[in-house]
């Protein structure tokens, strides 16, 4: 049994650099392939509800009639089905994580006029 | 993946039970799990109980067939594993075993009904 | 014999972060029965199976546990594939198998930490998850999530890793090994964590056996079982020896685990020495229908998969034992004539995942 093999490692990070960052300053880098958050793109979409179908937690509804696209951000848990399934590619996972909120947020997306690329996102 | 493709089930009564384990304990299987899923047999829902045992890698599993609320005998006085699988049972299912050598009556899942896994 | 008191052990403990209750019968110091109790954060999620379409419910079984999370997702996917006959691509096998080994690293990693919060080292717990946090970075990059791999699906993964990342991600483990020696060194060399390991929570090989251990547990206990021998995913090519120690207490858990870590970077360094080129998924058509028992090697443990399937989009049964579920009576038999004081050890050492329990 060796003796102060603890002793020995506690007096090394007395002398090291801390392991942390210094968290608001330094921020979290993200690599290239995390989910992070979805990402929507109205431009593209025909609002074909595959995406409604396929997630697994009912966070995306898709109303067609009236041309809406919403998202329950609180509900999406990233997974990133949808982004594999979209046939126009109007669904991306950006490597970025969503901002703390205090409430649970609705994205909304609407299309005013059926060949126009305006939108407005209400909250 | 050429492993268990060919699962076989020996399908038992409730009376073969304990024979058969205690024959499977003494040939060295070791219990694996207790499984109790809820089917549908022509209208009217039935409890299949699956033992299954393992040997050498190789599993062996047996099949018994019982109606909601039916009491069937414990195998824990065998294998001493099998009392968290039968209580876990008894909790959710509602299936009253018989003589489980650490009975906890009711008391090891705490749940907000009683039996959750019958109700549809 | 003294007056018995009865002592409730959780379901909120400073060791445990999850919670399980347990009533101690205690006399004097000494204990002399555990009482289990779960369910407190039980999800339900077996049922919520003929609810989800079956290629859906892949990321539903991956929350079952956030810690094997990778493992749960594989055995359902390797179950739905066993049913419906898919052949796996050979790529799509051996990423499975490192994103597996992966998974045992952060877990065991994780679990030192624990354990050493647990008798009172606070310095080794935050070695250990800087560690920990080293992998973590490795499983984020390759599959995109820290803990939530959201890597398997049926059919086979659904990212491929790029040849250069496989070789940056060797060398990281190299180098990590370098740091898990300090750590494991501390562990199995360090006096005062002899004295609160050694002969502490003895199981022998007779009562694990009996008593249905698996996993770590069983291994320390000398029983050479390994659910990795059965060849699934890439396993069957290869070449490990279970680890496994004879004395069966605390001190012999924590010498299976750390031995293992290594068994672990060696096994992806051969997974990526052998990774063949192609594709990593297959295309998936039709519903499953039968039914399959799959079993896996997870951090703790075998795990036993059931699905029942009939036909439809949506499959009928599912189970899951988990590995902790098959420990507690192995528990409470290692509980029993321990001293008041070492039971967050002992219990510690199972490696308890209440979330593994309460599907």
């Amino acid at each position: 049994m060796k003796k102060f093999a603890m002793e020995r490692m506690s007096l090394n990070n007395l002398f090291r650099k801390p392991s942390t960052r210094l968290y608001p300053d330094a921020p979290k880098k993200y690599f290239p392939n995390t989910r992070g958050r979805l990402v929507f793109n109205l431009s593209d979409c025909t609002f074909c509800t595959l995406c409604q179908k396929k997630c697994p937690t009912h966070a995306i509804t898709v109303r067609r009639e009236q041309q809406e696209w919403e998202l329950e951000r609180m509900r999406c848990i990233a997974c990133g089905n949808c982004c594999d399934l979209c046939r126009k590619g109007c669904l991306t996972m950006k490597n970025e994580l969503t901002k703390a909120v205090i409430l649970p947020e609705r994205e909304y997306y609407r299309r005013e006029k059926p060949q126009s690329s305006g939108e407005d996102a209400v909250k | 993946m050429a492993m268990e493709k060919r699962i076989e089930i020996f399908i038992l009564t409730v009376d073969e039970l304990v024979s058969r384990t205690r024959s499977l304990h003494d040939e060295g299987y070791r219990l694996v799990q207790i499984c109790c899923s809820k089917v549908d047999e022509s209208g009217k829902a039935v409890l299949e109980l699956d033992y299954t045992f393992d040997k050498h890698y190789n599993l062996y599993n047996i099949r018994i067939s019982i109606e909601e609320g039916a009491e069937i005998p414990s195998i824990s006085e065998i294998f001493g594993s099998a009392f968290v699988y039968e209580n876990e049972i008894h909790d959710l299912y509602g299936v009253s075993i018989q003589g489980i050598s650490i009975d906890y009556r009711g008391n090891f899942y705490k749940t907000a009904m009683p039996h959750p896994f019958t109700q549809d | 014999m003294g007056k018995q008191t009865i002592i409730p052990f959780g379901p909120q403990h400073p060791v445990l972060p999850e919670p399980l209750h347990l009533d101690l019968v205690l006399e004097d110091e000494r204990i002399v029965d555990a009482i289990p109790s779960i369910g407190y954060v039980h999800r339900g999620l077996e049922l919520l199976v003929s609810k989800k379409e079956y290629a859906e419910y892949v990321y539903v079984a991956e929350r079952i546990c956030g810690i094997c999370s990778f493992m749960h997702g594989l055995g359902y996917c390797q179950a739905v594939e066993e049913i419906m006959e898919i052949q796996v691509p050979e790529r799509a096998l051996f990423l499975r198998t490192i994103w597996a080994e992966l998974s045992r690293i952060h877990s065991h990693l994780m679990w030192f930490g624990l354990a050493a919060d647990a008798f009172g080292l606070e310095n080794l717990f935050m070695l250990s998850w800087r560690l920990r946090e080293s992998v973590l970075d490795i499983i984020e990059e390759t599959s995109g999530g820290r803990v939530i791999f959201g890597a398997c699906k049926i059919g086979g993964v659904r990212r491929d890793i790029s040849p250069e990342t496989l070789r940056d991600m060797c060398q990281k483990l190299e180098k990590l090994k370098g740091h898990m020696d300090r750590l494991t060194g501390v562990f199995l060399n360090d006096r005062s964590v002899g004295y609160r390991l050694k002969g502490i929570g003895v199981l022998t090989r007779e009562d694990a056996q009996r008593l249905g251990a698996v996993g770590p547990l069983l291994r320390a206990s000398g029983v050479d079982m390994d659910m990795r021998r059965l060849g699934y995913a890439a396993y069957e090519r290869l070449s490990f020896e279970p680890v496994t120690e004879n004395d069966g207490d605390c001190y012999a858990r924590c010498a299976v685990r750390a031995r293992e870590l290594y068994q672990s970077i060696d096994l992806i360094a051969q997974a990526v020495s052998m990774m063949p080129d192609g594709e990593v998924d297959t295309k998936v058509l039709g519903a499953p229908k039968g039914e399959c028992f799959m079993r896996l090697e997870q951090p703790r443990g075998e795990v036993l998969y059931y699905v029942r399937a009939d036909g439809t989009r949506y499959i009928e049964r599912f189970r899951v034992r988990t590995p902790t579920f098959t420990n507690i009576p192995s528990m409470i038999h290692c509980l029993k004539g321990c001293d008041f004081s070492d039971v967050p050890n002992v219990i510690l050492t199972i490696d308890p995942c209440i979330s593994c329990i309460e599907r």
